[in-house]
């Protein structure tokens, strides 16, 4: 458009106008300056040669890597065979033996036999009584056979195993509510067999306090049967044993004749005497 | 590069613009052999020409200065980079319009316009000349009046179209090197100016004269 005809302008003479649109001289010197400044910028923060390739690769396999998280995290949280996996590869971890807190019995509960409160509670001997707050308050596990035959004592001696962390009025509250769940051990009161258990660690029978009350004869004739089942069945191991050898010699001996053969032995230091 | 754009290339390419680009090449050479006082003359070069097509993209002046100053920083960064495949000036303008292009699409709803002056040199003067017979302030608020519906026109055209009506029409590239500064063919180049001249016509219509 070099020569235009007269009387007509087109779009490209209207366009050519925004070509003339210059920004004054003093414009430039200012942006040569700015320019300069951002050139100096430029050059003093160089980046460093590996930030681009290494923002690349970590823009690269930022998704795939998040992706394989997410799906390896799906897999162990839902999967399980990856959780008895995760569960045996854990560090060896203490698993208490019985649950610490009572499921609610489902199966219909055996009566205790006498034999397992003879287990429980063995023969209290004055001499081995401990004040109960120097004893510690530690439970022997429950051997399988005695969980299999009695799942009751098991879940009793479970709940009282989880309540000996517990300051002495929560272990007996705890003891209490075991004894409530457990009605088969309802002929002693829960309080006080919470008490004897935290207590004494023992299990005692309830009783009548005027049938503990007993004459003179037969407290003498207790004494000599203890006396002589310490000295003689110290080393059976079986309780039931215990009490049967206790019941044959009471039998077989009557009280005087018994009296006459403990006067007749007599120990001196190292020497035994006989009196005839 | 392919065969093909090489072929455009040299067939569309002026003798002054193949000189033009040899010097330009020497210089970026100077510069890539540590010489940074010699990415000035570049700059010099270049800059006004450079502005002005962002600033018809932009339509407002500030920000067509920052983003100017932007694209020589990415270039003088990136020189090393530059094998020479294409002309450095194309290779600027690349720079320049992707920042712009980003630019305008981050900053949708943010228009100020902010004209320059219109410098009424010979074809100019002779197209306001035809426009208005009148002379003094009428003239000028013709000026600005007729300059406000330019750049009203630009701006309702969209990105794509308003950077191929402003490397064309205000810039004066060849349809060969916008499309290699736009990353297109030249059909596509010469379909997007077709359609915004439409539109420009239609809307410039009551300046325009038959």
């Amino acid at each position: 458009m070099s020569q235009l005809p007269p009387d007509k302008v087109t779009l490209e003479d209207l366009l050519r106008l925004k070509r003339a649109e210059r920004p004054p001289a003093e414009f430039w010197v200012q942006f040569d300056r700015e320019l300069h400044a951002k050139q100096l910028t430029a050059l003093m923060e160089k980046k460093p040669r590996w930030s681009l390739p290494t923002r690349r690769l970590v823009r690269l396999l930022s998704l795939p890597l998040s992706a394989a998280t997410a799906c390896a995290l799906a897999f162990i949280a839902l999967h399980p065979a990856a959780n008895e996996v995760a569960q045996t590869t854990l560090p060896a971890r203490r698993v208490p033996m019985v649950a610490s807190r009572p499921e609610p019995v489902r199966a219909p509960v055996a009566p205790i036999p006498a034999v397992a409160v003879a287990e429980t509670s063995p023969v209290e001997r004055p001499s081995e009584t401990v004040p109960a707050a120097s004893r510690p308050a530690v439970l022997a596990p429950v051997s399988p056979r005695v969980q299999e035959a009695f799942p009751s004592i098991a879940q009793l001696t479970g709940i009282l195993r989880s309540a000996a962390a517990e300051p002495p009025s929560g272990r007996l509250l705890m003891a209490d509510l075991a004894l409530k769940q457990l009605p088969q051990l309802s002929d002693a009161t829960p309080a006080s067999a919470g008490l004897e258990f935290f207590g004494n660690a023992r299990a005692r029978p309830a009783a009548d306090p005027l049938a503990q009350v007993s004459a003179p004869g037969e407290t003498r004739h207790a004494r000599l049967l203890a006396a002589l089942t310490d000295t003689r069945l110290v080393s059976a191991a079986e309780p039931t044993s215990i009490s049967r050898t206790r019941e044959r010699i009471a039998n077989r001996l009557a009280d005087e004749g018994l009296a006459d053969e403990i006067s007749r032995v007599g120990v001196e230091g190292t020497q035994v005497s006989f009196r005839f | 590069m392919d065969v093909s754009k090489v072929l455009t290339k040299t067939l569309v390419a002026s003798p002054e613009r193949r000189q033009e680009a040899d010097a330009d090449w020497n210089v970026v050479q100077k510069v890539q052999a540590g010489d940074v006082a010699a990415f000035d003359q570049l700059i010099l070069k270049y800059r006004e020409r450079l502005f002005s097509v962002i600033y018809n993209m932009t339509g407002n002046r500030e920000d067509a200065a920052d983003l100017a100053q932007d694209a020589f920083i990415k270039a003088f960064q990136s020189i090393n980079r530059f094998q020479g495949q294409s002309t450095f000036f194309t290779w600027l303008y690349r720079i320049a319009v992707n920042s712009t292009v980003t630019h305008l699409r981050k900053n949708r709803l943010r228009t100020f316009f902010s004209l320059e002056k219109i410098t009424e040199e010979d074809k100019a003067a002779e197209v306001l000349a035809l426009l208005s017979d009148q002379s003094g302030a009428e003239r000028g608020a013709f000026v600005k009046e007729l300059q406000e519906k330019l750049n009203e026109a630009l701006q309702k055209l969209s990105i794509k179209h308003r950077t191929v009506v402003t490397l064309f029409e205000i810039d004066g590239l060849s349809h060969a090197e916008i499309a290699e500064v736009m990353g297109c063919s030249i059909g596509t180049v010469r379909s997007r100016l077709h359609y915004a001249k439409q539109l420009l016509q239609a809307e410039l219509q009551p300046y325009l004269r038959k």
